[in-house]
């Protein structure tokens, strides 16, 4: 038991492991990745794209050929840190020298977080992602029943007219409780919400389409969102206020062209069961919801490297081994 | 501002030109002005910086030109830190190797491939976690140029003392660095992506490489610990090392089209 023990926790070990990851990483960087086996075949020579396509280097990073490796290396640090860290508990307390093992110990934090939020990911991917465009006095509804409502949005610009921050106001209720109050939301300054992070992707003016179904609802389509009819789904491509028209785009048939798919609308018109009421521009906010239960753990692996680095650093320096 | 540029890179020039015969000497006297004239262009630089942050409103490292002009002033400074400081054996091929360096990313941000244009940042870019990112990777990779100046040192040196002592130079750069830039590059990198982008980590090319960087300076330093006498090996990984940082800040912005793009 010892011996496998050794060679798993042994120096060597770490850097064939190392090596492997680095030399690996570098020969999957120049191929682009996840793509389907077709786009190898024929973009490439064939012995090259059947060796790339067999070892999993087409999607290295979800390939045994990454993921067996990263596993040992992960074995090899978890072990290397507990035999170092009762090696350093069995030395005088002056004399011992925990930055090394702080640094394995943050690296290993950070290894296990970052897969069990990859798993959660995986395993719940429309609870732990979403992307919505909202215009003002829109709402949206977030996991727990909090509604996030978009109160205002603005784009700030520089004095030559470039943006220079996209800021959305928001309010989040649950039920009749107020969670949060009219709060900014701009790039690179999330709202955080427990593990749920709301943020700032995109600011867009985009041409919507208002339509009434046979009920007297009334509903909008904004460009890029598809509706489903029963005959088929169909996609609001663009919007020519100008003209007063709105392009469409019919989802492929077996057998049709892509012309045959194509065709526009004015007020009046009927699509489906419902009827276009009117054509105009909007801004909207495009707010992209994550949930990661692991922000945490991250974060607290992030703060024992970086206090591992430095005292590694200080001991080094306090001990002459850089001079 | 182009004329702090210039100004700058004929103190390194010249600075370069007053190390050069010191090399070539046996006696092993050294001049007293090279390290003052790359404080001076280290100076340079840092108001050129400092002049374009007001202008944009916005501190003035963002562009490829800015990051080259903030690696440049970096490496001077180091230079003149290590002439003065008394722990390590200074070495005249390791501070000639480095203003060689400075030089050349002087002569980079000169050349088409950085535009000069000072433009205040896309909001993507306007984080403090962004100039934390980008001021400790450059420091970093900055200690990581000296360690390749004594690694080339120490691969074309015969004598045995004289290796040594490029080895103790190179393996006290990558100490000192590797913290710096692994803070830098890949934590600070990391909070700000998820910031942005509310995703720690995407396997971006350039993330890619600052991780394979990364590898190749542990792999040197688990080298180092288990290495019984000084030999070549180290040396020529730590030079990797640093082809592999110069191809992370450079190459893949031109090559590997991701999520810096926008860094061009």
């Amino acid at each position: 038991m010892r011996a496998p023990f050794k060679a798993l926790r042994s120096t060597g070990l770490a850097i064939f492991l190392i090596a492997y990851l680095a030399a690996a990483s570098v020969a999957a960087s120049f191929l682009p990745q996840g793509r389907e086996a077709g786009y190898y075949r024929g973009s490439m020579p064939a012995p090259i794209a059947e060796l790339a396509i067999r070892t999993g280097f087409t999607d290295f990073y979800a390939s045994p050929a990454f993921l067996g490796p990263a596993l040992l290396f992960f074995s090899n640090l978890s072990s290397c840190a507990a035999y170092r860290l009762a090696k350093e508990l069995r030395k005088e307390r002056k004399k011992r020298r925990h930055g090394p093992d702080l640094i394995h110990l943050g690296l290993v934090l950070l290894i296990a977080a970052a897969v069990a939020g990859e798993a959660v990911q995986r395993l719940k991917p429309e609870e732990t992602r979403g992307f919505v465009r909202l215009a003002p006095g829109e709402a949206v509804r977030l996991s727990g029943n909090r509604i996030l409502a978009l109160v205002s949005l603005r784009e700030e610009d520089y004095p030559d007219g470039r943006p220079e921050d996209w800021v959305s106001v928001v309010r989040v209720t649950e039920g009749d409780r107020l969670l949060v109050a009219d709060r900014e939301i701009r790039v690179n300054r999330p709202l955080r919400l427990g593990g749920l992070s709301i943020r700032q992707a995109s600011f867009q003016t985009a041409g919507v389409l208002g339509l009434r179904a046979p009920s007297g609802e009334t509903r909008d389509l904004v460009e890029g969102e598809s509706l489903a009819l029963s005959s088929g789904s169909v996609e609001l491509t663009s919007v020519d206020l100008g003209a007063g028209k709105a392009f469409f785009r019919e989802a492929a048939k077996p057998g049709e062209s892509a012309e045959a798919r194509r065709f526009e609308l004015g007020p009046g018109s009927a699509l489906g069961d419902f009827t276009v009421v009117g054509l105009r521009a909007e801004e909207l906010s495009g707010l992209v919801a994550s949930y990661d239960p692991l922000y945490p753990a991250v974060l607290a692996s992030f703060a024992v490297t970086i206090l591992g680095l430095f005292v590694t650093f200080a001991q080094k320096l306090k001990g002459g081994k850089l001079e | 501002m182009n004329a702090l540029a210039t100004l700058a890179f004929a103190l390194i020039l010249a600075s370069g030109a007053i190390q050069a015969p010191a090399l070539f000497r046996k006696d092993g006297r050294l001049d007293r002005a090279s390290h003052w004239l790359l404080l001076g262009a280290a100076l340079c630089l840092a108001t050129l910086i400092v002049r374009r942050s007001l202008a944009i409103g916005f501190p003035a490292l963002t562009s490829i030109f800015e990051c080259l002009v903030f690696m440049a002033a970096a490496i001077c400074a180091l230079c003149w830190a290590y002439r003065v400081q008394a722990r390590l054996a200074f070495l005249p091929a390791v501070q000639f190797g480095s203003t060689v360096a400075a030089l050349a990313a002087l002569a980079l941000a000169s050349s088409p491939i950085a535009p000069k244009e000072a433009l205040a940042p896309i909001p993507a870019l306007r984080s403090g976690w962004l100039l934390l990112h980008v001021t400790f990777s450059f420091v970093g990779e900055a200690l990581f140029m000296a360690a390749t100046a004594a690694a080339l040192a120490f691969l074309a040196s015969r004598d045995e003392r004289r290796k040594r002592d490029y080895d103790r130079v190179c393996y006290a750069s990558v100490a000192a660095g590797y913290p710096i830039f692994t803070v830098g590059a890949l934590i600070f990198g990391a909070v700000w992506a998820e910031q942005a982008w509310g995703s720690w980590w995407s396997w971006d090319p350039k993330e890619i490489w600052a991780l394979v960087t990364w590898l190749v300076y542990t792999l040197y330093l688990h080298l180092r610990l288990t290495r019984k006498r000084v030999d070549a090996l180290p040396a020529i990984v730590a030079v990797a090392g640093f082809l592999c940082a110069l191809f992370t800040f450079l190459g893949v912005n031109y090559l590997l089209p991701g999520l810096h793009s926008y860094g061009r």
